[in-house]
């Protein structure tokens, strides 16, 4: 019985989909960066670039977004990784998923050595 | 067309003016969507040629200026101006199109559910091809700009946006279905991209050539048939590399080389894109309109 091309393409979506939904569930929850030079300085770089902009280049808030420096030194490195991951789409804290893992850890490791 | 580009020139320049660049990571594609929305308060400016080529056709350069804002954290919203220039024919502006983005779920999930609307009134010589559904084909950009400008489509476009983000990697597919307002059949249609920057950790320096500014992957998309008679069968089917460069002011250089698999698609299509983000423009709006009451 020839299979209609559409089936087949249907099959290997699904495929696909199933394969990279159980790979996605993986990832780390110690920072893999902790207190690495280069990875804050790397963090530094990506704060500046995304996140100055509504948080403000010293991370102590804008009128578009509070100030940072209260709570991230004392959050946990995984905590603070989900959330900017996730963000709060709600309140209006996009997700930053579009970055890469390393890159989330570099941030989080430059923010958690801010001082309050 | 010429006084069309300048009102574009004059409006960018205006918006320099008006907002600060924005530092976003843009995607790759040119087709397929993924579920990565505008950051609220942000407009990003961008305009994307495509040149087709085929047998038996003239050469044409389709274009697409898109406005995108990010309304929501979960709601992006986007107006499209569409024109072409056809080789020993005619340039002119083919029509519009308005369209919304929904973030289904809030939160990050393994598969990220975006619904897509979108409302579109162009004429029959619209050359963009920023999606193909149906039994879309080389045969329809034949036609003379005269004739073909006199066929007036409105349609309503969906898209089912199913995207997520695997150890760097993005992979997404589209699911697009097409219903002309004033009669006919759903069409169908279809994009799957994939995406990874050529560095996940970033370098501890500023940098424009870095590894980590560059995002490389793969689209596919094509024509699904219509309702009733769903098939790949007298479709066009293409197959696209597309790589992205993320510059640090704010400005993303995208180019794709679009290569046809089916007789019914063109031969080559290349698109170029370049778009820039301007951070916190609804607050300078908001702004401006609070001090003029």
């Amino acid at each position: 019985m020839k299979r209609h091309p559409i089936h087949i393409i249907l099959t290997i979506v699904l495929l696909v989909t199933a394969v990279y939904a159980k790979t996605g569930a993986e990832r780390p929850v110690e920072n893999p960066f902790q207190n690495d030079g280069t990875a804050r300085a790397a963090g530094q770089k990506l704060f500046a670039r995304h996140c100055a902009e509504c948080h403000g280049q010293a991370a102590d808030g804008t009128e578009r977004a509070p100030s940072l420096r209260a709570f991230v030194r004392s959050a946990a490195p995984s905590a603070l990784h989900t959330f900017i991951k996730n963000g709060n789409l709600r309140s209006g804290m996009p997700s930053w998923s579009r970055l890469p893992d390393p890159q989330l850890w570099q941030l989080v490791t430059y923010l958690q050595t801010l001082e309050p | 067309m010429i006084s069309a580009l300048r009102m574009a020139f004059v409006l960018v320049l205006a918006l320099g003016v008006l907002a600060a660049p924005g530092l976003a990571q843009e995607r790759p594609y040119f087709v397929t969507y993924d579920h990565h929305m505008e950051e609220p308060g942000n407009l990003e400016v961008a305009t994307n040629p495509v040149i087709g080529r085929a047998r038996g056709i003239n050469t044409f350069i389709g274009n697409w200026t898109e406005f995108e804002y990010g309304a929501k954290g979960w709601w992006t919203s986007e107006f499209y101006v569409d024109s072409q220039h056809t080789l020993h024919d005619s340039a002119l502006l083919t029509g519009f199109r308005f369209e919304n983005r929904f973030r289904l779920l809030l939160g990050e999930h393994r598969i990220n559910p975006v619904l897509y609307l979108e409302y579109e009134h162009v004429n029959g010589a619209d050359k963009t091809l920023k999606e193909v559904v149906g039994f879309d084909g080389k045969e329809g950009h034949a036609e003379p700009n005269g004739e073909a400008r006199l066929e007036h489509e409105r349609e309503f476009e969906t898209k089912l946006i199913l995207s997520s983000q695997v150890k760097g990697w993005n992979v997404s597919e589209n699911i697009i279905g097409v219903k002309n307002i004033h009669g006919g059949v759903w069409e169908f249609g279809y994009a799957f991209g994939v995406s990874r920057p050529l560095a996940l950790a970033a370098s501890a320096n500023a940098c424009t050539l870095c590894r980590e500014n560059f995002n490389a992957g793969l689209e596919l998309y094509g024509g699904l048939g219509e309702w009733g008679d769903v098939t790949f069968k007298g479709t066009s089917q293409y197959i696209a590399p597309v790589l992205a460069w993320n510059l640090p002011s704010g400005t993303t250089l995208r180019v794709s080389p679009g290569f046809g698999l089916t007789d019914q698609s063109h031969s080559t299509l290349i698109r170029f894109g370049v778009s820039h983000e301007f951070s916190g423009f609804g607050q300078q709006v908001r702004k401006l309109l609070r001090r003029n009451r």
